[in-house]
């Protein structure tokens, strides 16, 4: 009888176990996609990057007032031209997924983003981190964190000399 | 034996099961500690024996690491151009994970606000923290926020001639001083003629009458707080956007306290005399915003 109680016993510690939730993943579907999406706005190809969105989902950039996907993707698309080339160091970038207290699914990335303007030649090099919100396998909220001072001025100055050479040519 | 046996299992899967808890928590001594040095940094108790010795810090970068006393000074030197600044306690995220290669790592995700002290320029700024543990204590920090509007407002701070300067920094305090009911403060400000019209219509005949306005509104909203949105200074002639935030918990004009929260923004023209004193204040806003978010309704005429 006893060893009977003691099975069971460890039988009902056993499921417990399985039953605990595995909160944290260094790797999952979600961390693939958010992956995927990276790799999209890498290359530009803006139909992909857009389609692991839901459709409501909002983009939080260094702000607390969110965008919608659409206009993240013209801002995008109005900016990355002037890059001749741009992306995140896969050696340094860092990935993980957690599922938090309240069963919510969140994929952080952290990772060197580089480049170098078209224009200008200069290079640019600052950290980014991405924390962003799966439900169903699609992004409902992402929030994006990186220090935009050196980026901005950098545009000012390809739009300066595209405005000083529109000056010479009329 | 066979007892025992079953006896060591269970205490087994009993062990495997809390350490496979420690992946992720909300709640650690870890995360009491970056709370710790959140709350140091909010009261600049700055406090070095939170970090190992060799920790390294790196704010925006990924290969300018500062050592423990070189972040402290960062921060201190910064403390210079605000008048305020810290972590609000609201809807702020503390996490800490264990990674596959074993590492420990708290992550947070807390708004950030500051008033500039050279105009009184509210800017708010999420910022995302993360620390490495070893031991208790913390080896890596790394922080990303985008400081871009600070930046900016403290060049064309710079880009100010003195005498605008000065001006700007009148305004800072008056916004202080509306903010904190300082009758001291607006009198070191102001000339005892000031006078103000609202809407173009003179509502204000003297410095004491004002300093009246202010207490009355702080008496039906004694957290009213002014911020500086944005301001333009064009001679002794200043034009400030301002926002008012408040929540109405006293007797406002005869009326009881309605127990609302209220927001609204409007602009002011200052005039300061050659002294850098304000002597006359225009206020252009809507009457009818602060009202109606307290639930007044206009009705037709009869």
């Amino acid at each position: 009888m006893k060893k009977l109680l003691l099975l069971g016993l460890a039988v009902l510690l056993f499921a417990a176990c399985q039953q605990q939730t595995q909160r944290y993943f260094a790797e999952s579907a979600e961390t693939k996609t958010l992956e995927a999406g990276i790799a999209a706005y890498e290359s530009g190809d803006w139909d992909q990057w857009k389609s692991h969105f839901a459709d409501t989902a909002k983009i939080y950039v260094n702000s607390n007032e969110p965008m919608t996907v659409d206009a993240r993707m013209a801002q995008f698309k109005q900016t990355t031209p002037a890059w001749a080339d741009y992306g995140f160091d896969k050696e340094k970038s860092y990935i993980e997924m957690v599922l938090d207290k309240e069963d919510e699914t969140w994929v952080y990335f952290w990772g060197p983003h580089n480049g170098s303007m078209k224009a200008t030649g200069k290079k640019l090099s600052f950290p980014v981190h991405l924390a962003v919100q799966f439900v169903d396998g699609k992004i409902v909220e992402e929030h994006v964190f990186f220090d935009g001072t050196d980026m901005n001025k950098a545009m000012e100055e390809v739009a300066a000399m595209q405005a000083e050479k529109e000056g010479e040519s009329e | 034996m066979k007892k025992l046996l079953l006896l060591g299992l269970a205490a087994i899967l009993f062990v495997a099961c809390q350490q496979q808890e420690q992946r992720y928590t909300q709640q650690s001594p870890e995360i009491d500690t970056v709370k710790k040095l959140i709350k140091n940094y909010n009261d600049k108790t700055y406090d070095t024996s939170i970090y190992a010795d060799s920790s390294k810090t790196f704010y925006n970068t990924k290969d300018k690491g500062m050592s423990p006393t070189e972040t402290i000074a960062y921060h201190q030197a910064n403390d210079a151009n605000y008048s305020e600044r810290g972590f609000l306690d609201k809807d702020q995220e503390y996490e800490m994970v264990k990674t596959d290669d074993g590492q420990t790592w708290v992550n947070c995700w807390l708004d950030w606000k500051c008033t500039l002290a050279t105009n009184g320029k509210e800017i708010m700024i999420p910022i995302h923290l993360t620390y490495q543990f070893i031991d208790g204590k913390v080896v890596r920090e790394v922080g990303m926020w985008d400081p871009t509007e600070v930046v900016l407002s403290l060049m064309q701070m710079d880009a100010m001639t003195a005498d605008e300067k000065v001006i700007a920094e009148t305004l800072a305090k008056g916004a202080k001083a509306w903010s904190t009911n300082d009758a001291d403060l607006w009198k070191s400000i102001t000339v005892p003629e000031l006078v103000r019209y609202d809407n173009g219509v003179k509502t204000v005949n003297n410095q004491a009458e004002y300093i009246e306005v202010i207490k009355a509104n702080h008496a039906a909203m004694p957290d009213l707080k002014i911020a500086i949105d944005n301001l333009t200074i064009s001679g002794n002639t200043a034009y400030v956007n301002w926002t008012a935030t408040g929540t109405n918990t006293g007797e406002f004009m005869g009326n009881p306290a309605t127990g609302k929260k209220v927001k609204f923004s409007g602009m002011a023209v200052w005039q300061l005399n050659s002294d850098g004193m304000a002597v006359r204040e225009d206020v252009y806003s809507d009457p009818n915003a602060a009202a109606m978010q307290l639930g007044y309704t206009l009705a037709p005429p009869k």
